[in-house]
């Protein structure tokens, strides 16, 4: 650069005071922004690891989503089993109650499973913005840990509701196949067989509705 | 990341490796040595994204401080479009007022648009939003 020993332009104290400012104002930058970086990092790279914080709180929210849908469920089906006849202790009422039960530990289950997994691709896309930052990137971290705790809350809603429609739908189905029986036992005897009528034969007037109105 | 942008600091040693594909005629290898020792020695600073990268440090301008841009390269097509608003954001961060760069290419002139002036030959400068 420099040529024939010429020695270069003196700076002036003032020049080289503005010097050092300018150098220590991006030091002073990096001391800010440097641990923000790495605790962003470190943030992504704990995230991975199994049991983490992230894990757990997705897991658990996705447990608790899954209760308050089954709590509405569950009430759904003993209301709509009350209405239909079905007092509680009866067999009937048991059914549709406990089989809501079981879909809600279904339900948990995969609702963790699938928190899980976005956990993972929350992981994944942070390792690649880490790589390469990019809004895009850092956006799509955001939304899968955000479609983790709405796909968990979704999920359950969706369980929770298709576990109402079965267990009501079984309610019904046992219902009408108590009306069936009855409605054969009450049928009069005909020459087509023994057994029918066997303990009908009153007169009554045969009612697909003996057991509940499906 | 840094200054709520896209960017983040990298090392002195990303300079040499992001600068090995660049077209003969952009920054020769002593240029990149050059700026990777800025870097190193904390008087430059190289600021990465997904679309490029850039290596600033910052100047006294009078009684203003300048953002200097040594070299910019993009990763992905408008990466200047792109990110120059990022770029302001952190030279405002930074404590600049203006920021500058030099450029070989004529074309550049015609390419930037007005709030740019010229600066000596081949240097374009123009105030941080």
């Amino acid at each position: 650069m420099s040529k024939g020993g010429n020695q270069g332009i003196q700076e002036t104290p003032q020049q080289r005071a503005q010097v050092d400012h300018a150098v220590n104002l991006m030091a002073d930058y990096k001391a800010r922004w440097l641990p923000v970086q790495k605790q962003l990092a470190a943030h992504i790279e704990q995230m991975g690891q199994p049991g983490s914080q992230a894990r757990t709180a997705a897991a658990g929210r996705a447990s608790t989503d899954t209760a308050i849908q089954f709590n509405n469920a569950q009430g759904g089906v003993e209301k709509s089993l009350s209405n239909s006849g079905a007092g509680p202790g009866s067999a009937k009422f048991n059914l549709g109650v406990t089989g809501t039960a079981e879909d809600k530990a279904k339900s948990t289950g995969m609702g963790a499973v699938m928190s899980d997994q976005h956990i993972d691709d929350a992981y994944t896309a942070g390792l690649s913005a880490l790589m390469a930052t990019g809004r895009g990137e850092r956006v799509q971290v955001g939304n899968s840990l955000a479609d983790q705790a709405t796909a968990s809350s979704r999920q359950a809603e969706a369980d929770a509701e298709a576990s109402l429609a079965q267990r009501e739908g079984a309610g019904q189905l046992a219902g009408q196949f108590a009306g069936y029986g009855l409605q054969q036992a009450f049928k009069t005897p005909t020459s087509q067989g023994p057994g029918q009528g066997a303990i009908g034969g009153t007169g009554m007037k045969p009612s697909a509705n003996a057991w509940g109105n499906p | 990341m840094i200054s709520d942008t896209d960017f983040q600091i990298e090392g002195a040693e990303f300079v040499s490796a992001a600068c090995a594909g660049l077209r003969p005629g952009v920054a020769s290898a002593s240029e990149v040595q050059e700026i990777q020792a800025q870097c190193a020695s904390e008087q430059a600073l190289c600021l990465s994204c997904e679309d490029g990268f850039a290596v600033v440090d910052l100047r006294p301008q009078g009684n203003a401080v300048e953002m200097f841009v040594w070299i910019a390269v993009a990763f992905k097509r408008g990466f200047y479009a792109k990110q120059d608003a990022a770029l302001d954001l952190i030279g405002r961060d930074l404590g600049a007022s203006q920021v500058a760069f030099q450029s070989r290419r004529k074309g550049w002139g015609r390419r930037l648009g007005p709030e740019w002036r010229r600066r000596g030959s081949d240097e374009f400068v123009r105030q941080l939003r």
